[in-house]
């Protein structure tokens, strides 16, 4: 049994030093701070990871997310879903299919059954900047000799936060 | 037999001292970058990403270098040993959750969260452990120069 004394001391001491380092950390980075408070700290990931990914995906065309609304309107073009299969019913872009990149790794048929026309344009998407699953089908798909396929970077969050249309409706 | 104990727990703890100083240091130069691991956890609030990107390193950091020097190892042993504990458990929650996401664990390590790295941090939860319940007779850096000085001058 550990004496309560030796407990206490330790927990003084653990505490010391993360009283000492929040007030250091959170002096050294008042601007780090303050932008998150105001937003602007976000905004600068989701910039920054949405800058990533494309560079270092050149040979794939990204699509912005105002374009991606206005060829839903247009109803030509198909959504992609490559996010897990409980993601895709949790909610989804409207209308959009559900094609999870790890069950199209599994088996590559999966394409020519869920999407048989290969000359259709297809936006892919999935959770966001810093999520490369779609990048990744956007490949596949590519190979499989689908020539027409987008990726929206901003993917579902940035879709759904737009409060452009979902299913099941929110 | 003693002996080759406190040598043991010397280098446990230098070992996770180590690990948490240099991992905390690299958080600290780059704190933005750290604030986009925690981001990618999609677990806490916008708000908070800047304050946790700010002050989490320099705890590291601090805890990490209490462990090297041999001054209040207790504290730090117990507060590495928490954070450990709440990293694997991100890692687990983000692994169920199926997030293909780097841990942030290192800056200059891309480490994915998932089997390894909960190997990695539970391996480092013992160590932590070790130091924090078994430690009192370890050598400390100061007294482990002491004795090395006066052999150095024999020799």
């Amino acid at each position: 049994m550990i004496p309560n004394k030796i407990i206490f001391s330790t927990l003084k001491g653990s505490l010391a030093i993360v009283i000492i380092g929040a007030i250091l950390g959170g002096f050294l980075n008042l601007g780090l701070i303050k932008a998150s408070i105001n937003g602007e700290l976000l905004k600068k990931i989701k910039d920054k990871q949405l800058g990533d990914l494309k560079n270092k995906t050149a040979q794939i065309t990204f699509v912005e997310l105002k374009e991606a609304k206005r060829l839903f309107d247009e109803k030509t073009t198909i959504f992609l879903d490559s996010r897990s299969a409980g993601d895709y019913r949790d909610s989804h872009i409207q209308g959009a299919l559900g094609l999870p990149f790890i069950s199209l790794v599994q088996d590559r048929t999966l394409a020519g059954r869920i999407i048989p026309d290969k000359n259709r344009l297809y936006i892919i998407y999935c959770s966001g900047e810093g999520c490369d699953l779609s990048v990744e089908l956007a490949k596949e798909l590519i190979a499989l000799d689908y020539p027409n396929v987008r990726v929206l970077g901003e993917g579902y969050p940035g879709w759904a936060e737009a409060k452009y249309p979902v299913e099941p409706s929110r | 037999m003693q002996e080759t104990k406190r040598y043991i727990f010397l280098a446990l703890r230098l070992l996770i001292g180590g690990i948490f100083f240099y991992a905390g240091l690299e958080k600290i130069l780059d704190p933005f970058a750290f604030s986009m691991a925690i981001y990618n956890y999609r677990l806490f609030p916008d708000l908070l990403l800047g304050g946790m990107a700010a002050t989490i390193p320099w705890m590291e950091a601090m805890a990490g270098l209490c462990l090297l020097s041999g001054f209040n190892t207790k504290g730090a042993a117990a507060l590495t040993s928490f954070l450990l504990l709440i990293f694997i458990g991100l890692i687990i929650i983000s692994a169920i959750r199926g997030l293909d996401i780097d841990c942030g664990c290192f800056e200059s390590l891309e480490r994915k969260v998932g089997l390894l790295a909960i190997f990695e941090d539970t391996s480092l939860f013992v160590i932590s452990m070790c130091v924090l319940l078994f430690e009192k007779n370890a050598l400390h850096l100061q007294e482990l120069i002491n004795k090395m000085l006066p052999r150095r001058i024999d020799e």
